[in-house]
């Protein structure tokens, strides 16, 4: 084994802020769309997410949540940050969508990802709707 | 159990009841305004999603934090702190009274990390209803 240079570093994480940025895509994507699917495929065991409403849902119940028809409708992402820390990575984004009434809505969210492996798997998200 | 092991879980049982004890302080010093205790315990790079959607960085919270505030009797609530790789995140509940007297609840999700051997907060996420 070899000690990493600066350019296999650099290298590794811009290969890892790509492969973030793509699964928040899909994390929001599948929220809009109910893919359950994409969700039994990213979320580690042990994911909890933070409910807008203050209530904390484990993996199986937050599965369960998603699969179900969303509430909003056109719900995108903008403004996301996305830190790295060795192999965890901390994703700050604000949400758009329109309410069933009609009206525009905006939110925050804040999504935690461990690499094991190749893969990242969402552990936890945070999730606030105005 | 090897000695590596031992080692370790003493070290992980360390942490967590240093993430504990922050987490403890971080309720109070947001109570009390304690603005010293933030600007030991946050890291240069925190940033903050706070009940309106909005996104604050460090000296942001910190000028919020020092103002007076209506609140009081801050309590977590069923506290999960887990450490994830280089991070701790601490899951809560959160329970307070409102001016009138009512109880108020929200949620919160902290993250530290480790940085020269201490750890900081760099990422909150707060509901309050």
């Amino acid at each position: 084994m070899h000690a990493q240079t600066a350019a296999e570093q650099s290298a590794h994480e811009t290969a890892d802020l790509g492969a973030l940025r793509q699964l928040n895509d899909g994390f929001i994507r599948s929220v809009a769309t109910s893919d359950a699917a994409w969700f039994e495929r990213h979320l580690s065991d042990d994911f909890l997410n933070s409910n807008p409403d203050g209530t904390l849902s484990d993996r199986a119940a937050f599965l369960r949540h998603v699969a179900r028809p969303s509430a909003v409708s056109k719900l995108a992402a903008e403004d996301v940050r996305i830190r790295l820390f060795g192999a965890t990575a901390i994703v700050h984004g604000r949400t758009t969508y329109i309410k069933a009434d009609g009206q525009a809505g905006a939110g925050r969210y804040t999504d935690v990802w461990a690499r094991t492996g190749v893969a990242w798997l969402c552990v936890a998200a945070d999730v606030t709707r105005c | 159990m090897t000695a590596l092991a031992e080692d370790d879980r003493r070290t992980r049982g360390d942490d967590l009841r240093i993430v504990e004890d922050l987490n403890r302080n971080y309720l109070r010093a947001a109570e009390f305004a304690d603005v010293a205790w933030y600007e030991t315990h946050l890291a240069d790079d925190f940033v903050i999603s706070v009940v309106d959607g909005s996104l604050l960085d460090r000296s942001a919270f910190i000028e919020r934090i020092a103002r007076p505030h209506p609140f009081r009797d801050y309590r977590a609530v069923d506290v999960r702190i887990r450490l994830v790789g280089e991070l701790a995140l601490v899951h809560a509940g959160f329970g307070y009274t409102k001016p009138d007297g009512q109880a108020g609840t929200g949620r919160y999700t902290d993250i530290y990390a480790q940085r020269q051997g201490r750890w900081l907060c760099v990422s909150a996420h707060f509901n309050r209803f």
